[in-house]
């Protein structure tokens, strides 16, 4: 596999107008946790548009179901549901969210959400208190660890505050 | 000077959790653009060291 570009893997789905929240490890990283994460994980509005948006978006990026040797690619009907898509892309790994927690959506996360700027373009990322939040309340090691991470961000961001 | 590998790095500040704080205020003196393309570097590193990895253990079977 070539090397991940995960910014451009964003740039392309921003450039195809895409209704998405950044959440999970690259929010804790665009936040300023230092960790390494696999995969961009998206929150995606489930609008007929955006689904056509982001099917165009897929297409750009050669996107195709991961562990399936048969290359399937996505259809609308799977962009509908409040379910997850586990992607591989040309510029990296994706997971397409329609939920997060037990049935959190898009529309719900808008307020926890700010636009970053990136590299020319900007996206929306899911605030570090309410990653937090979300990241305490699952019990895989590897979350609770970011939960750490992501704690320590939040507090040395409180300490430069008060300097 | 000490060779006892076991006594953690002065030079790094670790909080109670174990977190390496200096590397957390090194993350935030970046830019959010930098942090991500930076993330892409270090996933490419980790990723070769992945691939070198499993060509070694492949070579040795």
């Amino acid at each position: 596999m070539a090397d991940a570009r995960l910014i451009d893997l964003l740039r392309v789905l921003r450039a195809h107008e895409v209704d998405f929240i950044v959440v999970g490890g690259m929010a804790a990283v665009i936040g300023g946790a230092p960790i390494v994460t696999q995969d961009v994980d998206v929150l995606r509005a489930n609008t007929p548009e955006n689904v056509e948006r982001l099917l165009a978006a897929l297409d750009e990026l050669d996107a195709v179901f991961r562990g399936d040797d048969r290359r399937l690619r996505p259809v609308a009907s799977h962009l509908t549901g409040p379910g997850y898509l586990l992607l591989a892309t040309k510029l990296g790994v994706l997971d397409l969210l329609g939920s997060v927690e037990d049935a959190t959506r898009y529309e719900d996360l808008l307020a926890d959400s700010s636009w970053i700027e990136l590299d020319g373009f900007s996206v929306r990322v899911l605030s570090l208190p309410r990653l937090l939040e979300i990241k305490r309340k699952l019990k895989r090691p590897k979350d609770q660890l970011m939960a750490l991470q992501i704690e320590a961000v939040i507090d040395e961001q409180r300490r430069q505050r008060e300097r | 000077m000490s060779d006892d590998r076991t006594q953690p790095n002065a030079a790094v500040d670790y909080d109670e959790n174990g977190v390496d704080r200096t590397l957390v205020r090194a993350m935030l003196a970046l830019t959010p653009a930098e942090r991500v393309r930076r993330h892409d570097q270090l996933l490419a590193d980790v990723q070769k060291l992945a691939a070198a990895g499993k060509a070694a253990r492949d070579g040795r079977r």
